[in-house]
């Protein structure tokens, strides 16, 4: 290979990465063809404030009076210790791709449960999002709106 | 004495300013150079994959989470995956060897290529892609196109084909790096446009950047170190985020103006330095990358001149320029080494 054409081999595949990364981004609205990133990173600069939470109501024996944030209970799971923020992105995917496709929540509310809760007998929590404007949250704790995606449990009959 | 540009496609636009013309009579230690960067990235890849084995064995409990990607296609998706799992971690191990030793032969890099990609497939299985790892990879691939023979000789002794072709190579993947960057900037600065054509909140809302460290504390319930003090003074923050939009949408022009490497490097690690610092996000990968390929770059010119640096600036220094006029060119050809 010549110097030349190396180096045109090189411009040509960082075109083709950067359609890509755009085209993704156009026509798949943000979702990534793996290994290609699309780097659309924090972008959304708003004051009202998209939070999908898992919140958990239940941990064997021990019910919660009011549903505790998953990422505040790091005694208990070890990726709320670790900060796993993909939990927060599977909440949103799982918003987005049952929105379109019902059939496609099951798989997802299983990687939660299996990735995220495991460890005990049964929990029981709920999928949310969480609406606010982070500095009036900050200050004054208020929320703008809680929307309930999810209710569930990892045993199969809860009652 | 005449200064020859080749024809680079859009870098022959970019490519205007003092200091980046060809250096023919270094480029032999350019070269060198480049090998022994090159010779970190492939010790860091096996410190990387040393240790993959402990990030599996929490997926091999739960197949049922796996939610696979297609470079994993391959894979039994059962009881027997843990063996394929221990075989593979072992695989890389050992492909992580070769890379430090062999790198120079073709076929060993295109198997760390691919043994980064199920890495990178292993860490981002679950249903949900972190991009911590992608630069890393597709580092591996650039580096596929190095010149063939490089084993042959010693690193001094390389013929002029292969000197500009590990240049080339090695400028091509610092240019890569850039280009996430400017595709960071350009949905920005997309929303950007967008908010400020509807009227509504955005980035240049003064107290903009409070509000993505509040989302992000938010999301994950963290405490980063710096993050109160900032939703507590919101205000300062915004001379940051603009300067952030500022380097993310231009980055790619660095490769073109190699002036601008080394101080592009500096502020693109002080931003992940800052992500931390203010999201919680380590992004310790980068901070290297952006060391080996651009701040510790053989293709910047050595020194610090700031005026030469503030006339390469995208836009800023375009316009400067118009006004300087001759006086810079004067300057910075003082600026570049004689030939």
């Amino acid at each position: 290979m010549s110097t030349i054409d190396r180096r045109r081999m090189l411009y040509l595949l960082a075109w083709i990465y950067a359609l890509l990364a755009l085209g993704i981004n156009v026509f798949w609205q943000e979702r990534d063809v793996f290994p290609i990133f699309n780097w659309s990173l924090f972008s959304v600069v708003t004051d009202n404030n998209v939070s999908p939470t898992l919140m958990i109501h239940r941990i064997d024996d021990l019910v919660f009076d009011e549903p505790m944030n998953f990422f505040d209970l790091g005694a208990y799971f070890p990726r709320a210790r670790s900060r796993d923020v993909k939990v927060v992105k599977l909440i949103r995917r799982y918003r987005a791709d049952v929105a379109v496709d019902p059939t496609a929540g099951p798989a997802l509310i299983r990687a939660i449960e299996q990735r995220f809760l495991a460890g005990y007998d049964r929990v029981d929590y709920s999928l949310e999002t969480w609406r606010y404007d982070a500095l009036e949250r900050f200050h004054h704790g208020r929320i703008n709106e809680r929307i309930l995606h999810y209710t569930g449990s990892t045993v199969e009959d809860p009652s | 004495m005449s200064r020859r540009r080749m024809p680079l496609g859009i870098g022959r636009h970019l490519r205007v300013l003092p200091g980046d013309a060809p250096r023919w009579h270094e480029h032999g230690r350019m070269a060198e150079r480049c090998i022994f960067i090159i010779q970190i990235y492939y010790l860091l890849t096996l410190a990387r994959l040393y240790s993959v084995g402990h990030q599996y064995t929490s997926f091999s409990r739960h197949p049922d989470e796996l939610m696979p990607l297609w470079p994993m296609a391959w894979l039994p998706l059962d009881a027997s995956i843990n063996d394929a799992f221990s075989g593979l971690v072992l695989a890389m191990q050992v492909i992580g060897v070769l890379g430090l030793f062999f790198w120079r032969h073709f076929i060993v890099r295109l198997l760390v290529c691919v043994a980064f990609l199920q890495h990178m497939t292993f860490a981002n299985l679950g249903g949900a892609i972190n991009h911590g790892l992608h630069e890393w990879f597709w580092l591996s691939f650039i580096l596929l196109f190095l010149p063939a023979g490089l084993w042959r000789q010693r690193d001094d002794a390389l013929s002029r084909h292969q000197r500009v072709g590990v240049m080339t190579v090695f400028a091509a993947a610092g240019g890569f790096i850039l280009m996430f960057y400017s595709l960071s900037g350009y949905y920005k600065l997309r929303e950007l446009v967008l908010t400020e054509a509807h009227g509504v909140y955005g980035a240049l809302h003064w107290d903009s950047m409070a509000q993505i460290v509040g989302g992000r504390m938010f999301d994950t319930m963290s405490d980063p170190p710096l993050a109160e003090f900032l939703l507590n003074y919101p205000i300062l923050g915004w001379p940051m985020f603009m300067l952030l939009y500022y380097v993310e949408v231009f980055a790619f022009i660095a490769i073109f103006r190699p002036v601008l490497l080394k101080p592009f490097a500096v502020v693109l690690i002080l931003f992940h330095i800052g992500t931390f610092l203010f999201l919680d996000i380590a992004f310790d990968d980068h901070v290297v990358i952006n060391g080996l390929f651009m701040l510790m770059s053989p293709l910047a010119p050595g020194g610090f001149r700031v005026m030469q640096t503030v006339l390469a600036l995208p836009v800023i220094g375009d316009v400067l320029r118009v006004f300087v006029g001759r006086r810079w060119r004067e300057t910075g050809r003082a600026a570049v080494p004689a030939e």
